[in-house]
């Protein structure tokens, strides 16, 4: 067991070296660089020019620039944004919280909704209650969430104006509310996400539903409720809490329109901004935050399977 | 006939509705079993063999429903129950072991933690783990609390058939059911299973009802035999007199098909034709097709009746005491469908 | 094996094929011995059986025997060439056999119709106009030529199955192997492809290798009998004379599990089943593998592996004791 924890760290560490490896490399590929956002495309001489990639160590081959890239990165230095004249590294500590806390809010809700939603679904398989589930959270799925945004700013902003409160406020300013500004974002993108997590754990449950195994149970006396929740949902779980682990990556993309929609200080908003004002050292810093963050997800997913799964645990 | 049977099913009929139209798999099935008998109920696939045994309890999947008939055991009706009733009954008075040992078993959950499930569903909680231990030791598992803890995917399919019978016989039941028990079993492992299943329900005059297409089988474990064809039974009988005099043209061609392991190298008689399409059965004999003594007669379909002491027939012929002559049987039949 | 002077049809040559299995939750990499140094020989117009329990490796064998799998030690030589000899000979010899698989269903295309189907191994030789030999074929089998335009799934399991046969026999192989082809059929077709097997033997004179799990079956059909038992051949003998007298104490107990449909002969048999299950391919007992089932094990059979030997009218078999109380089947008369 502990031998393929370490193993799977290892396999981590390795993954993330290849990331940033990558991320490094578009950075570097695309054409135009940082000198020129600095010096301004007109009017610099190209002393000046050469002066500047000089000073940022751009003049040295590129694989000498990832790795003192790479150093600085692990040390957590990211550099300094020309645009803002912040350091990166301070600016991915005010936002990283902001979207933590979505996406973590967001996983907790949809799980907490879609999870039993999509248990019931199943054993009501193609009853009134399943096809009720599945309407209303399949048509959530099924509209964008910049027009959920935006039908809830219009319709909270308008009706339930005490409920929500929609310019962003820190926790440590004013906690009730920071939970009013969180609100909405949070509702926003956790519907398409219920509706996933609602799906995948109906059509898992289904599957084992029919399982030779429970019709033993069945034979054997043991009452259908338990059968349900208990004999089947156990080997419903491990390709679920997978998919759920998996989720996170969809969050992150969702992230980038709520944050937007609702002007939350975060990451996805930072890395449009970023992207816009051709930031370069801001976008290869958020996007290798992203990366490691959804790798070190699914590690801990797999971590967690051969207690989910006897079968994983070796003889 | 002075005690009652343990289950007494009478004109049984399951059908299953479908896109396709519907299926009559078991139509008007009717037999008995004793206490401390074993009843072999014999058939191909899609005879409706199996489909009789889940309907014993009440265990028919959509889209299939029992439609008609009674299912007696230990005297009540289980067809007029309703759920909750149904449910306290299966387990405790009846137990099944399934075909499949491989999957029949929760993989997410030690085996005896499955069998605490048997035996907490009959609010039978005190002294659990010693009566699970002692159920994995009575059908010859070699230490017992270790095979407890351990999951299924850690033990071979012949000591996962071993916890499906222990799972099944552990509230003490008067009928078991075994689907078809040992043909997912190599055939030394098989020997194993059948000797364990014969010397338990011995000891514990349990009833059996032994589903299988094996003729080996049959001979092996059972008292008496019904045959299964295209959803009916079409014969009964003792074990021997089954073997020795059957008087249905079906039983008597299957069990002449059957090659023997004793025997060198030879052709084997065969049953022509195969088994009717279930959706679009014949009028009148539903073996008729396959039949070598067909005549007139079988266009109306025959019913169940004695051709001897305890031996029943759908056939015709025999109903009239006319025999069935092995030298039409024994003719070059030619090997086309 | 084979006699002197005449070269068999199909010789197999100390085969061995090892896999590395990785069993689920472990990480470290096992080797699996699944066929460890099999010979055999095989005639023209022969049936030769091969019959064993799960594990024993005898679809490994018919794999490596059709040259599905390349075998990691020994030949498979067809009229004295190897099969796998590089460039076209090779080829060549790989055709001259065909497969027919457990599962009918599963081993034709179920978008092609089943005349296309049976038409595949005429058209890999280059033949153009198929339609004749196969109406041939199918007649052969005892289909309706009719069936020749339908899909598989339109045909029951017996139909399909001799499909499958007609599709194994057009491009007039030397030699058909098949792998469990009867088990998944139910027992009234079992007898009619067992018979139709061997009218299609008479009349073209094709060799069989016979694999299957059932030793009933194997009995029906076949000339010689080889018994497997963990990668190994532990019997090899003419069917007649192994049907009244099996010498290894496992063939013994195969032939005791294998319940004849007679109810007073199996009554008084009592039991007879061999204790245990069989040990793991990848962790084989030392010495005789099958010392941890036998009856008759002493030390000796812990210790030292049995070689094949003649026991006599050519009767090979792998066991230390097999003259000294092997051999004795349950019979009509009394029981074991």
């Amino acid at each position: 067991m502990l031998k393929m924890i370490v193993m799977r760290l290892l396999g981590v560490a390795l993954v993330l070296l290849a990331v940033s490896a990558l991320v490094f490399a578009f950075g570097a590929l695309i054409p135009g660089d940082m000198t020129s956002v600095i010096v301004g495309q007109e009017g610099a001489t190209q002393e000046q020019f050469e002066a500047v990639r000089q000073r940022l160590g751009l003049d040295k081959p590129l694989p000498v620039q990832y790795v003192n890239w790479l150093a600085n990165a692990l040390q957590g230095d990211f550099g300094t944004s020309p645009i803002t004249g912040r350091s990166v590294a301070s600016d991915l500590v005010r936002q990283f919280p902001v979207s933590l806390e979505l996406a973590l809010l967001t996983l907790l809700v949809s799980t907490a909704i879609g999870l039993p939603a999509g248990i019931v679904a199943a054993v009501h398989a193609n009853r009134r209650l399943d096809v009720l589930i599945r309407v209303t959270l399949l048509f959530t799925f099924s509209v964008p969430i910049f027009v959920i945004g935006i039908l809830l700013l219009l319709v909270g902003s308008r009706w339930a104006p005490d409920l929500f409160h929609v310019s962003f406020t820190p926790w440590s300013e004013d906690p009730v509310m920071h939970v009013r500004s969180m609100a909405m974002p949070l509702l926003t993108i956790a519907f398409p996400i219920t509706a996933m997590t609602m799906q995948m754990t109906r059509a898992s449950m289904l599957e084992v539903l029919h399982a030779p195994y429970v019709v033993t149970a069945r034979a054997g006396g043991v009452r259908e409720k338990r059968i349900e929740y208990l004999h089947a949902l156990r080997n419903a779980l491990p390709p679920i809490v997978t998919f759920i682990g998996f989720q996170l990556g969809i969050l992150l993309g969702g992230l980038i329109v709520v944050e937007q929609i609702f002007s939350l200080p975060g990451l996805g908003r930072g890395m449009l901004e970023a992207i816009n004002t051709r930031d370069y050292p801001m976008v290869t810093a958020t996007t290798l935050v992203f990366a490691t963050a959804f790798v070190i997800i699914n590690a801990l997913v797999d971590l967690l399977y051969p207690l989910l799964d006897p079968r994983q645990r070796g003889r | 006939m002075s005690t009652p049977p343990v289950l007494r099913v009478r004109d049984l009929t399951t059908r299953f509705h479908t896109s396709h139209g519907t299926v009559t798999a078991v139509n008007g099935v009717s037999f008995d079993v004793a206490r401390g008998e074993t009843l072999g109920l014999v058939g191909e696939s899609g005879s409706g063999k199996s489909v009789t045994a889940m309907s014993v309890l009440r265990l028919v999947a959509k889209p299939g429903r029992i439609v008609g008939g009674r299912v007696e055991l230990n005297g009540t009706d289980l067809l007029t129950l309703n759920e909750e009733e149904m449910r306290q009954r299966r387990g405790s008075e009846c137990g099944m072991v399934f075909q499949n040992p491989m999957t029949a078993l929760n993989p997410a959950f030690s085996v005896g933690w499955q069998m605490r499930e048997a035996l907490t569903a009959h609010e039978r909680g005190n002294g659990t783990a010693g009566r699970i231990h002692a159920a994995l030791a009575d059908v010859g598992m070699p230490d017992p609390e270790r095979q407890a803890a351990s999951f299924p995917h850690q033990m071979s399919g012949g000591m996962r058939q071993r916890v499906v019978i222990a799972m099944g016989m552990i509230n003490e039941p008067q009928l078991l059911i075994a689907d078809e028990p040992t043909t997912a079993l190599d055939v030394t492992i098989q020997a194993q299973v059948l000797d364990l299943m014969k010397n338990l329900t011995r000891d514990h005059g349990t009833a059996l009802l032994l589903i299988t297409h094996n003729m080996g089988v049959v001979a092996k474990m059972c008292d008496r035999v019904a045959v299964m064809y295209a959803g009916e039974i079409v014969e009964e009988a003792p074990v021997d007199e089954l073997f020795g005099n059957s008087r249905h043209p079906y039983t008597r061609g299957l069990l002449r098909s059957i090659p023997r392991a004793d025997r060198p190298r030879q052709k084997t008689p065969t049953l022509p034709g195969s088994p009717p399409d279930m959706s679009r059965l014949p009028a009148g004999c539903r073996f008729r097709d396959r039949c070598v003594f067909a005549d007139d007669r079988c266009e109306n379909h025959p019913d169940l009746l004695a051709v001897g002491a305890r031996h029943k027939a759908r056939c015709w012929k025999t109903q009239n005491g006319e025999t069935l002559d092995e030298t039409a049987l024994s003719q070059e039949v030619p090997h086309g469908v | 094996m084979a006699s002197e002077g005449k070269t068999p049809l199909l010789q197999v040559e100390n085969l061995k094929k090892q896999f590395h299995v990785r069993s689920r939750g472990a990480r470290d990499i096992r080797l699996l011995r699944a066929v460890d140094g099999v010979s055999l020989h095989l005639e023209a117009g022969e049936t030769l059986g091969i019959v064993g329990e799960s594990g024993c490796g005898k679809s490994t064998l018919a794999r490596l025997t059709v040259g599905l799998l390349q075998p990691s030690e020994g030949r498979v030589l067809i009229d004295g060439g190897d099969i796998w000899e590089p460039g076209a000979a090779g080829r060549e010899r790989r055709r001259k056999f065909q497969m027919v698989f457990q599962n009918p269903s599963g081993s034709m295309n179920p978008r092609r119709t089943v005349g296309a189907s049976v038409a595949e191994p005429l058209q890999a030789k280059g033949v153009r106009n198929t339609a004749e030999a196969v109406e041939r074929m199918l007649t052969l089998v005892g289909l309706d030529p009719a069936l020749a335009t339908r899909k598989p799934h339109q045909l029951s399991g017996g139909q399909q199955q001799r499909a499958s046969i007609a599709r194994a026999l057009i491009a007039d192989p030397a030699i058909v192997v098949h792998d469990e082809s009867i088990a998944s059929l139910d027992i009234s077709l079992q007898a009619q492809i067992l018979n139709l097997l061997l009218d299609l033997q008479e009349d073209l004179g094709t060799s069989y290798l016979f694999i299957s799990h059932d030793l009933a079956a194997v009995q029906a059909i076949s000339h010689r009998v080889i018994v497997m038992y963990l990668g190994e051949v532990v019997e090899a003998s003419a069917a007649e004379e192994f049907s009244g007298r099996p010498l290894h104490p496992y063939s013994v107990a195969l032939r005791n599990a294998t319940l004849l449909p007679d109810p007073a002969h199996e009554r008084a048999r009592g039991d007879t089943a061999l204790r245990g299950d069989v040990p793991s391919p990848m962790n084989p007992p030392s010495g005789c593998r099958f010392h941890t089932r036998c009856p008759l094990a002493t030390d000796l059979c812990a210790q030292q592996k049995p070689l094949l030997r003649d026991a006599g009218r050519g009767h090979l078999v792998a066991c230390h004791y097999a003259e000294a109380g092997a051999g004795e089947v349950a019979t009509q008369e009394g029981a074991l």
